[in-house]
């Protein structure tokens, strides 16, 4: 056995290549602090680290749409996320109407409008075999358009629940709540893709298509099904997203669709599919907040974010390149 | 005179010695055939010409100069040009565009369209008259793709030329037809080598034939000194006759018919194949390369869902359109591209080897992993897969270990029929013998029946209680008891006999 085979076996080594994208993506969240603090004053503190965590807590939840559905692989994508909370949110506003005892109607509301957008997603996507990218960017529009024809005839008026309100907007504490949501959600996400048989056909289905296939595995069902638990959730979260603007608005949602993307990568999930480590995604959204924060701190604003974003994404897929290459 | 001269060529793929020690060479103005059985080098000493691959060992010599390409182009610079087997043609492009791909006049910044097109039309009107060179490539039929792809290979004018099973594409009429134009260009001086599995092809175009057997050549053949006799010629391709040792007693037909197909059409590939597998037969499948053995099994196993074909397994009627139908009758294939067809290489063994079961009906929704993992742990035992732990990606395993997770995946599944197609390729001996005595020994303490399909005619002579040889998509032959050997499972692959 040589050398290279040998650490290839040795447990420690598994361990931290297994891992060694999420040790990239803490490393460069530790290096923004630093430089942070070394550029900017008082920019290294606990608050600060949890302000930064609230704040990227909703690209880390759309984030886990796009995770699940690049898992199945095919260019797997969701780029609909954004007006599917925003219509959810937009929708449910005066029907909750600032009252908890409405919510139940609001969540009822949320799974119809997830169910159906995720359905369509995955029915044209897996069954009739197009393009992701194109079938969410359409779907995109359509919500876009709907929303828009919705709001230019009145103004929209409600507030959300209380309970939404303090799920993703109050703290206890110094600890923000949304924060606990991401703590009970990752582990349930691990259990769904690794525990469950939808979660390992999906990751099969993401490396090799046609071996599921001759397995028995109905692969284009897998993949469908992606797309209705990311059309769920985001529906879900626009529930949050109201929760914790206290209004809800038109645009409110599609600021974070690329974003959530850009989680994915810098978290190190194959965009090829086959993989899916949640706590990556999470460390990926918490970077890029980190980053727009050092950047809003350096007086770099709204357009040094997607300045940096782009840099950060092309530096780490030519990083990343040799994965995808391997294959 | 001599063009060019190879000696001592060696070339490995992995672990696989492909050529150990191959020699060629070939004369101006004589077309020289190159011949042998699966994989016994005659591919890739072509290659290795040609600059498609680099050899390990050894020296080429052209035209008395010492050469060594690192590339096709660098070949092709040289006057060596290669047709190949799979067509590197552009589908959007037309006929002219593709011929002169990639050796456009450079001269200036625009093309020269119409010397372009007046060359493609000089070289096509000799090759096959009235195809027009403004054609798409994706409208041609695939005879018509393998001529453009030979008149890509002639516009550069090469001094030496190797088609690579150019006919297997063609019609008669369109073989002739070639056939009159590489005679025309030898006359004009070019060297030819020319390889094809069809024997009668090769006797008719041929001046002198090079014979192949396990990587090095083994005989050669001058048609006119030694004359053309294809028994001669099937004996330089098997060896000497060695009697087949046969490790377990050959079945007698009969027994309880477990798997019957009639008429199984697929596209080009397969055309009215009929078979019957009989309880605990291990039925083997022959024939050259890519004459639809592995198109039958991946059938048989439901792959292709425009193929009608309702088979009868266990006296049941079974639509072949759908995987999950043939596994629910426990027909289970063990697919040929291990890495394309069979595994999930960046996954791990545990889920390589429990995947099938996430396509079973009736399973929890949460998986049983202490279940799982113990009959995972059972599979690599009696499978001896070597590997660290379950978790370990089947990626870093070795390509027999690979190929023994591709069978254990069907590992907890009861099984009534076994699909192997080429389940030893590319897999070291110990690998293959481990391979083999699990699947007898399932043939004989389960009873189960197994359809072997194997490029290797060894392992058919040694296993088989019968052959069936495909040519050209139809079952040609059936050999039975003692026809079953080395020898006239060649000579029948190839139609000698």
């Amino acid at each position: 056995m040589n050398v290279a085979a040998r650490m290839r076996t040795n447990p420690a080594f598994r361990f931290v290549d297994q891992y060694k994208k999420l040790f990239i993506a803490f490393l460069l969240i530790i290096f923004l602090f630093l430089l942070g603090e070394v550029t900017v004053s008082n920019f290294l503190s606990f608050a600060q680290l949890l302000l930064t965590v609230k704040l990227a807590s909703f690209i880390a939840l759309f984030g886990l749409c796009q995770m699940i559905v690049m898992a199945g692989g095919g260019g797997g994508l969701d780029m609909s996320v954004g007006y599917t909370a925003t219509m959810t949110a937009v929708l449910t506003a005066s029907m909750m109407d600032g009252r908890n005892e409405n919510l139940w109607i609001a969540m009822l509301v949320a799974l119809v409008i997830g169910l159906a957008v995720g359905v369509a997603n995955g029915l044209l996507t897996a069954y009739v075999k197009l393009p992701p990218l194109v079938v969410t960017m359409s779907m995109s529009l359509i919500l876009q358009g709907g929303i828009n024809v919705y709001t230019a005839g009145a103004n929209i008026t409600g507030k959300p629940s209380p309970i939404l309100q303090i799920m993703a907007a109050k703290s206890i504490g110094i600890f923000p709540n949304i924060l606990f949501i991401l703590l009970i959600l990752t582990p349930v996400v691990m259990i769904l893709l690794y525990r469950t048989k939808w979660g390992l056909a999906l990751f099969g289905t993401g490396t090799n298509e046609t071996a599921a296939y001759l397995s028995g595995v109905n692969v284009k069902r897998v993949r469908c099904i992606s797309f209705v638990i990311s059309g769920i959730l985001s529906s879900f979260i626009g529930l949050l997203l109201i929760g914790n603007m206290g209004i809800a608005f038109k645009d409110m949602g599609s600021n974070y669709v690329m974003p959530s993307i850009a989680a994915v990568v810098v978290g190190g999930v194959s965009m090829n599919g086959g993989d899916g480590n949640y706590i990556g995604v999470i460390l990926g959204a918490i970077f890029l907040q980190t980053l727009t924060n050092l950047l809003v701190a350096m007086g770099w604003g709204d357009a040094g974010k997607w300045l940096g974003f782009g840099i950060v994404l092309f530096i780490l897929l030519i990083v990343y390149v040799n994965d995808i290459r391997s294959r | 005179m001599k063009v060019l001269e190879a000696t001592g060529i060696k070339k490995c793929f992995g672990g696989v010695v492909a050529l150990s020690d191959g020699n060629f060479s070939c004369q101006e103005g004589r077309i020289t055939g190159l011949l042998g059985a699966n994989g016994s080098g005659k591919s890739t000493i072509s290659k290795i010409i040609a600059g498609v691959y680099s050899a390990d060992a050894g020296e080429i010599r052209y035209k008395d100069r010492l050469v060594r390409y690192r590339n096709p182009n660098e070949a092709r610079k040289d006057g060596i040009a290669m047709v190949y087997q799979n067509l590197s043609l552009v589908p959007d492009l037309t006929v002219w565009q593709n011929i002169v791909l990639g050796a456009e006049e450079k001269k200036r910044l625009f093309l020269d369209n119409k010397a372009a097109k007046n060359l493609s039309k000089e070289i096509i009107d000799q090759l096959l008259p009235g195809l027009d060179i403004g054609k798409m490539v994706y409208e041609l039929n695939p005879g018509e793709m393998q001529i453009v792809e030979i008149a890509k290979a002639i516009s550069a004018e090469p001094k030496l030329l190797i088609l690579d099973e150019p006919t297997s594409a063609l019609e008669k009429a369109q073989v002739k037809s070639l056939f009159r134009f590489v005679r025309s260009l030898a006359e004009r001086g070019v060297a030819i080598n020319f390889t094809s599995h069809r024997l009668w092809e090769v006797m008719e175009i041929c001046d002198d034939i090079i014979i192949f057997r396990n990587g090095e050549n083994v005989g050669s053949l001058d048609f006119e000194r030694d004359g053309r006799d294809p028994e001669r010629i099937v004996s330089y391709i098997t060896g000497d006759v060695q009697k087949v040792k046969v490790s377990r007693e050959r079945r007698k037909n009969g027994g309880k018919s477990v798997l019957e197909v009639k008429g199984l059409n697929y596209g080009k590939f397969l055309r009215d194949v009929s078979l019957d597998l009989k309880k605990g037969e291990i039925l083997g499948i022959g024939g050259l390369a890519g004459q639809g053995q592995h198109e039958l099994l991946l059938a048989l196993a439901g792959n292709y869902p425009s193929v009608d074909c309702v088979a009868t397994i266990d006296g049941e009627k079974v639509r072949l359109n759908r995987p999950a139908n043939s596994i629910r009758h426990s027909v289970l294939l063990v697919p040929g591209d291990r890495e394309l067809e069979g595994l999930f290489l960046k996954q791990s063994v545990y889920t390589n080897v429990i995947f099938p079961k996430l396509g079973l009906k009736h399973q929890p929704l949460f998986t049983p992993r202490a279940k799982y993992r113990k009959e995972c742990e059972r599979a690599v035992d009696v499978l001896s897969i070597k590997t660290s732990s379950l978790d370990m990606p089947v990626r870093t395993l070795s390509g027999g270990n690979q190929q023994k997770v591709v069978v254990g995946k069907w590992f907890s599944f009861s099984t009534n029929v076994l699909l192997l197609a080429d389940p030893a390729k590319g897999v070291d001996i110990g690998a293959k013998r481990d391979l083999y005595g699990y699947i007898v020994n399932q043939v004989r303490e389960k009873g189960i029946s197994v359809i072997l399909y194997a490029s290797d005619t060894e392992e058919l002579a040694e296993y088989c209680d019968r052959v069936l040889i495909m040519y050209e998509g139809q079952i040609v032959a059936s050999l039975e008891g003692d026809d079953i050997n080395e020898d006239t499972i060649i000579a029948t692959s190839m139609r000698v006999r």
